[in-house]
């Protein structure tokens, strides 16, 4: 007899905001930035649109790239450009479940 | 006999001479406001001036929540000026705070306490929304016998202290405090009181007893409690310009039409010697964004009876002649205990050189410069006190 499966599940990828933003809600969608280290401030401002900003506000306690996409309203192979954006700029952390 | 606190009404600045009051705008939102002039019916050349003033008061984001609530209507083009002034505010909101976050740890690591005064704090814990309040510098409370301490730590980080002060350990004991800049430009106001001059000599430690805190990126940051923000946004409301500016003025009505104990408001004030200050403000604050209903303490402020001498420490903040010379003149008056007052007096007359050379150069000027602000002053008090204009 065959056991079913030998491999473990592959790990869901989550997502969460970064714990360090510093964010404001704007018409537009968001502005936010990432709180500095060094008194120099060696900080970068983003302005976000709305999609993002509803990406960042879903993202609060974690959540998958399919949550949210749900969550902003659009089908999930759209927001991957944004969400790997996204975390590339420490906007989202990679959480591993 | 005495006179109230219902004064003649500040100079007006000059672009509060326009058609369109703007005080109205910077109620938006409360419940007591009253009816602002819609934007959308406004001439060209109105709006230019209204956006401006708005601009300058740092009231476009209170303004977009109006137009959200359908409280003032605004065009299309109107919305989009404003828009593109409310994110410029909040990017520059969102650098101050993280700013604020190093000055916190700076301070932290060394075991300097600091609370946060004004912006963030009124913005996280008084406002509906944080983007409903910006500001444009931080401004922290320090304790006096650490601001020596906290002046040095900020100056070997790298910031640049903006002002020296007449001899050392002057402004831990008697001054405000000291503007630093970081090396990116941003400020930082380091404070030891409320306020220079005659108003900020009182006993500091009523700001100390309590505390308030916000949550900044992860990190709890430590402001003033809510009655002892009140006490503050009256201060700066009152005595921070001639002209008192909108945005102190909506604080203290904000933080006036939440619930708030106002005895201890009003004791705050007392401990601080601003009574007459704070009196002052809530009126202000009532007129100037045009109120329909009273706020807390209103009723306390309307039969509120300066002293005589009280309504000669405002004017040292609230006439067109202004200084800071002239208020830490009036300070003198304020300082307790002989032995103070003396040193105070020395470290004014008599400063270090390098200050001096900052400012007149040399003594006998100074000298005669504080002739001139005292025997102006006087005769503006014998002006004022016989009714001659």
């Amino acid at each position: 007899m065959t056991s079913p499966c030998t491999e473990p599940a592959r790990p869901v990828e989550q997502f969460r905001t970064n714990p360090r933003l510093l964010r404001r809600r704007v018409a537009s969608g968001m502005v936010v930035c990432l709180a500095a280290e060094s008194v120099y401030q060696d900080v970068r401002v983003l302005r976000l649109d709305a999609l993002a900003a509803s990406v960042i506000d879903a993202a609060q306690r974690g959540a998958t790239r399919a949550d949210l996409a749900a969550a902003a309203g659009v089908p999930a192979n759209e927001i991957d450009t944004l969400v790997g954006g996204l975390a590339a700029a420490r906007v989202l952390e990679r959480v591993t479940s | 006999m005495t006179t109230g606190l219902v004064l003649p009404p500040p100079p007006p600045s000059p672009s509060s001479q326009m058609a369109i009051a703007a005080g109205p705008f910077a109620a938006l939102g409360l419940a007591a406001a009253s009816t602002a002039t819609s934007p959308a019916g406004l001439e060209a050349d109105e709006w230019d001036a209204l956006l401006a003033r708005l601009t300058d008061e740092h009231l476009a984001g209170i303004v977009l929540d109006g137009a959200d609530r359908g409280l003032v209507s605004l065009r299309d083009d109107q919305h989009e000026a404003l828009l593109a002034v409310h994110e410029a505010a909040m990017v520059a909101t969102l650098r101050l705070e993280s700013f604020l976050l190093v000055v916190r740890n700076l301070l932290g690591e060394r075991g300097l306490d600091m609370r946060v005064l004004k912006g963030p704090s009124c913005a996280h814990l008084d406002y509906e929304q944080p983007e409903l309040r910006a500001f444009t510098d931080i401004d922290v409370l320090v304790r006096g016998e650490q601001f020596d301490a906290v002046a040095a730590c900020l100056s070997a980080a790298g910031m640049q202290r903006r002002f020296d002060e007449p001899r050392p350990g002057f402004t831990a004991r008697f001054g405000k405090g000291v503007c630093f800049t970081a090396a990116n430009g941003l400020e930082l106001d380091v404070h030891r009181a409320l306020t220079a001059g005659p108003f900020g000599l009182g006993d500091a430690s009523a700001l100390w007893r309590r505390s308030d805190s916000f949550v900044l990126a992860g990190s709890s940051v430590e402001c003033l409690a809510r009655e002892e923000r009140a006490v503050a946004a009256a201060v700066h409301a009152c005595l921070g310009s001639t002209a008192p500016r909108l945005v102190p003025l909506r604080d203290v009505a904000q933080i006036l039409s939440q619930e708030v104990d106002i005895d201890r408001v009003i004791s705050v004030s007392d401990e601080l010697g601003v009574r007459s200050v704070l009196a002052r403000a809530i009126l202000l604050a009532r007129a100037t964004l045009a109120l329909d209903a009273p706020l807390a303490g209103e009723a306390w402020a309307l039969g509120y009876r300066p002293t005589r001498r009280e309504r000669q420490l405002l004017h040292a903040y609230i006439t067109d002649d202004r200084s800071y010379a002239g208020q830490m003149l009036a300070g003198a008056r304020a300082v307790k205990g002989l032995g103070a007052r003396v040193e105070y007096v020395r470290a004014l007359a008599l400063p270090n050189r390098d200050y001096l050379d900052d400012r007149e150069h040399r003594y006998g000027t100074r000298a005669r410069r504080a002739a001139r602000l005292i025997t102006g002053r006087s005769r503006g008090a014998q002006r004022r006190q016989d009714g001659t204009p």
